[in-house]
């Protein structure tokens, strides 16, 4: 089985997420500084929920081939419940670059392109497994640090630290959304628990990996936050994309804005980030019925992105907050605990005889 | 089948193994009165040492032989004719031998023959390099001879664990191969595998390099190759002491390392006669040329058809206004100056050096000066694809990669600007970090990071530090202990 580190996990996991946060938009919710300490306290969150997943990773389990304890029938249906899981997270990311896209270069490609492009570059690339796409991240994520410190060198944007509100108790509402949604876009657990069987033998990988995932996303969030609260301010609210129009700040003799170079970033990492969701949706599959995983995988992927983009269908709205909470609680907490609850009752009753 | 103690059936046996063929030569003669025959190829075998070695001491040795196995023992075991005397039972021996350049010497009443090594054929002498150029350093290139090319190694090795192993290749042609690797420094799996991938091997015939390299990677779907040719015995030497596996083969003048590895297309021999910063520079430069004579192209058209507004005014409105005299779209002015550049490239290849320097007055001076002035083709346009055909010309080893990614770029960056830019590239990306070779991913020590392997990956550390530093096939493995 191929094998990756627990440092190419890491940039796995985090990758997923900055996918996420690039695509944030501002009718999503309001940036301010409320979001500044409730990120610490949803990243504690995260770090209590990855607890069961990180101990049984780390012991050597393959979480969903002991859950199933050798009934076939229910290894498959764990297997479909976190490929539809992945499915689901995948046409929610495609259909957001598709929109995406259509927003902010409508001239280049239409959005049903955007999707067939993203569904059959992402199969392919689940195709060469996940060695190939971690080798890959780690690439994408050194252009991402190398695009952040150039913008940084080059960036006009001036600090306003009167943009700076102090919280106060009218911003409660809007801190419990924020954990709500930060919560919500947590597929980072699930993720470990699939991936984490392709670990290598690493002495405490999963531990490592979920310490870096969660002190990387801890520290970019409050950065990103605070930038865009220091130099956008209330304009975030308004400018769709916030991340994006942070970019056009920064500006050289020869480049005039940086937005197509942000966009080129994040297509790249889009494609990585969707062959990942492909590769989980259709893992455990091998040789011929693992080629036809993937074609389902993205022909499912493709239709359900255009018809979402289509239908409109909100991915950060009321029902896909439970649906991806569900998932991310079921699949990342709810199934490691049940593991940890099985085997201590194993080594309870065996212990009594 | 083996061979009759009768001369005349095995000759006549021999003959139609070979179908009469016009080149075997038979000379008969007699000595003590025992008829024996000694058979070559034309021009495979040298006259003047077969005269030397065999013919004259056969003739004026005075003992009389009693039997035909005096003559057989005296020609393989009493006498001393050459340093290759090997016995031949069979008539497969028979050809084998025959066409690997030895005299056979076939004896009435026996049945076994002898196969004296008397090699002579023609090969050219021992040249400079002439794809990998460098200005200080070793100037010999590998011959055509297996065995030349074989010493060239040995005389920069000295020592007892440098080894040669010998293995046809070829239903027809039997081609010679020489796999040659260090002992201790090669894992002896990745020897053993080698000659595997080697055995696998069921082509009727193996012309180069390139008939090796698809079995040795075995990377069906890879964009790249996972093995690299050289033509330099110092470069093989090189690889060969980091635990690679060189395959030689006879008559081809370059040899396959294998694994090989992304970062190696942008070392040079010089880099290891200058002081590392240079070194450093240059590799920088090296690395830029890639980008710009794969992308470059792609990345024009992205620019000025999808997205302007990220270039700066001056720059915009110049480009503007060059392309507002021009009768074709963009796309196709760009398609329509590369496959121009890539004919006249090819025509400057395939041409006789003397009338080659002609394609570049045409190609440089009358088309492209006249296209500008006509207004087919925008300047700017053209010092896009001269900056792209210049950087290409400093990655030789890469060309066909960097060929077709400047075309597919095209059609990427073109059609669906920085996004279609973004989304080949990653695929690119992703299909190279796929690729291995021998289980080294293909671009390692950069992904998977192995940090001990970076003495020599964008900067070459001083000689000091990499004495310290051996970095070995295993070491690059990163599989499983990546990090």
């Amino acid at each position: 089985m191929a094998k990756i580190s627990s440092g190419q996990m890491f940039i796995l996991l985090i990758l997923a997420r900055i996918m996420h946060t690039m695509v944030f938009h501002s009718a999503d919710f309001s940036v301010g500084t409320y979001m500044l300490p409730t990120l610490f306290v949803t990243t504690l969150i995260e770090a209590v929920l990855s607890l069961p997943a990180v101990i049984l990773i780390n012991g050597g389990s393959d979480i969903l081939k002991e859950l199933s304890c050798g009934y076939k029938w229910l290894h498959i249906f764990l297997r479909a419940l976190y490929s539809l899981y992945f499915l689901y997270i995948a046409t929610g990311t495609i259909k957001y670059i598709a929109e995406f896209m259509h927003d902010e270069f409508e001239r280049v490609i239409s959005p049903v392109a955007v999707v067939l492009v993203l569904a059959v570059a992402a199969a392919y690339c689940a195709h060469l497994g996940i060695e190939a796409l971690a080798r890959a991240g780690t690439v994408v994520f050194w252009i991402f640090i190398a695009l952040f410190v150039s913008m940084s060198a080059v960036s006009q944007g001036t600090f306003h630290p009167e943009n700076l509100s102090p919280i106060t108790y009218s911003d409660f509402p809007a801190m419990l959304d924020y954990v709500a949604r930060d919560l919500s876009s947590s597929w980072w657990l699930p993720m470990l628990v699939v991936l984490g069987t392709h670990l290598n033998g690493s002495k405490n990988g999963a531990g490592k990996a979920t310490l870096g995932y969660l002190g990387f996303k801890f520290l970019m969030l409050e950065v990103l936050a605070l930038l865009i609260i220091l130099v956008l301010g209330k304009f975030a609210d308004i400018l769709g994309y916030p991340l994006l129009a942070l970019g056009a700040y920064a500006r050289t003799v020869f480049i005039r804005s940086f937005d197509a170079v942000n966009m080129f970033v994040w297509c790249m990492n889009a494609v990585l980030v969707c062959g990942i969701y492909l590769f989980i949706a259709t893992d455990g599959l091998k040789g011929k019925k693992r080629t036809a995983g993937e074609l389902s995988a993205m022909a499912v992927t493709a239709i359900a992105a255009i018809f979402a983009y289509h239908a409109n269908l909100d991915f950060n709205g009321e029902v896909a907050l439970v649906i991806k909470t569900a998932g991310i609680l079921l699949l990342g907490v709810i199934l490691p605990v049940v593991l940890m609850i099985e085997r201590g009752v194993r080594k309870c009753a065996s212990s009594l005889q | 089948m083996n061979l009759s103690d009768n001369l005349e059936r095995s000759l006549s046996e021999i003959r139609d193994l070979f179908g009469d063929s016009k080149d075997m030569n038979i000379v008969r003669f007699e000595t003590s009165g025992i008829k024996c025959a000694v058979l070559t190829l034309e021009g495979m075998t040298s006259s003047s040492d077969l005269s030397k070695m065999l013919f004259s001491p056969l003739m004026e040795f005075k003992k009389l032989f009693a039997e035909p196995a005096d003559i057989y023992s005296y020609l393989m075991r009493k006498g001393l004719f050459s340093t290759e005397s090997k016995p031949v039972r069979t008539y497969q021996d028979v050809s084998e031998r025959l066409c690997s350049g030895f005299a056979v010497v076939l004896i009435n009443g026996e049945k076994r023959g002898a196969a004296i090594g008397a090699q002579g054929f023609k090969t050219r002498s021992i040249s400079e390099p002439a794809t990998e150029n460098n200005i200080k350093g070793y100037m010999e290139a590998f011959s055509d001879n297996l065995k030349t090319s074989m010493s060239l190694i040995r005389r920069r090795v000295k020592s007892p664990k440098l080894r040669f192993e010998t293995l046809k290749a070829g239903k027809i042609s039997q081609t010679e191969l020489a796999i040659a690797y260090i002992s201790g420094k090669a894992p002896e799996s990745l020897v053993e595998e080698v000659k595997s991938r080697l055995g696998e091997i069921e082509l009727d015939i193996i012309s180069g390099t390139g008939c090796l390299e698809p079995f040795l990677s075995q990377n069906p779907g890879s964009f790249f190759s996972g093995c690299s040719t050289t033509e330099r015995p110092d470069t093989l030497v090189a690889k060969i002491n980091e635990g690679r596996i060189a395959v030689l083969i006879d008559g081809v003048p370059f040899a396959v390392v294998c694994p090989a590895l992304f970062m190696e297309n942008f070392q040079a021999v010089d880099d290891y006669e200058e002081k590392p910063y240079f070194a450093f520079l240059q590799r920088l430069l090296r690395y830029l040329s890639f980008l710009m004579a794969g992308f470059l192209p792609g990345i024009y058209l992205a620019a000025t058809i999808h997205h302007p507004e990220i270039l700066a005014k001056t720059i915009m409105t110049n480009l503007i206004s060059s392309e507002e005299d021009t009768p074709f779209p963009l796309m196709l002015e760009m398609i329509i100056v590369v496959v121009l550049f890539e004919i006249m490239r090819e025509a400057g290849l395939r041409l006789p050096k003397v009338v080659g320097g002609a394609v570049s007055i045409v190609g440089g001076l009358v088309i492209g000066d006249a296209a500008v002035t006509s207004g087919l083709i925008s300047s700017p346009l053209l010092i896009i694809i001269g900056i792209t055909a210049t950087c290409s010309f400093v990655l030789p080893s890469l060309n066909p990669q960097l060929t077709a990614l400047r075309f597919i770029g095209i059609f990427a960056g073109g059609l669906y600007g920085f996004f279609g830019m973004a989304v080949f590239s990653l695929v690119i990306l992703v299909n190279a970090s796929a690729s291995d070779c021998l289980t080294v991913p293909y671009l390692s020590p950069a992904a998977p990071f192995t940090m001990k392997a970076t003495r020599d990956l964008l900067w070459r550390v001083g000689y000091r530090k990499m004495q310290k530093r051996k970095v070995t096939v295993e070491s690059l493995n990163g599989s499983g202990r990546e990090s």
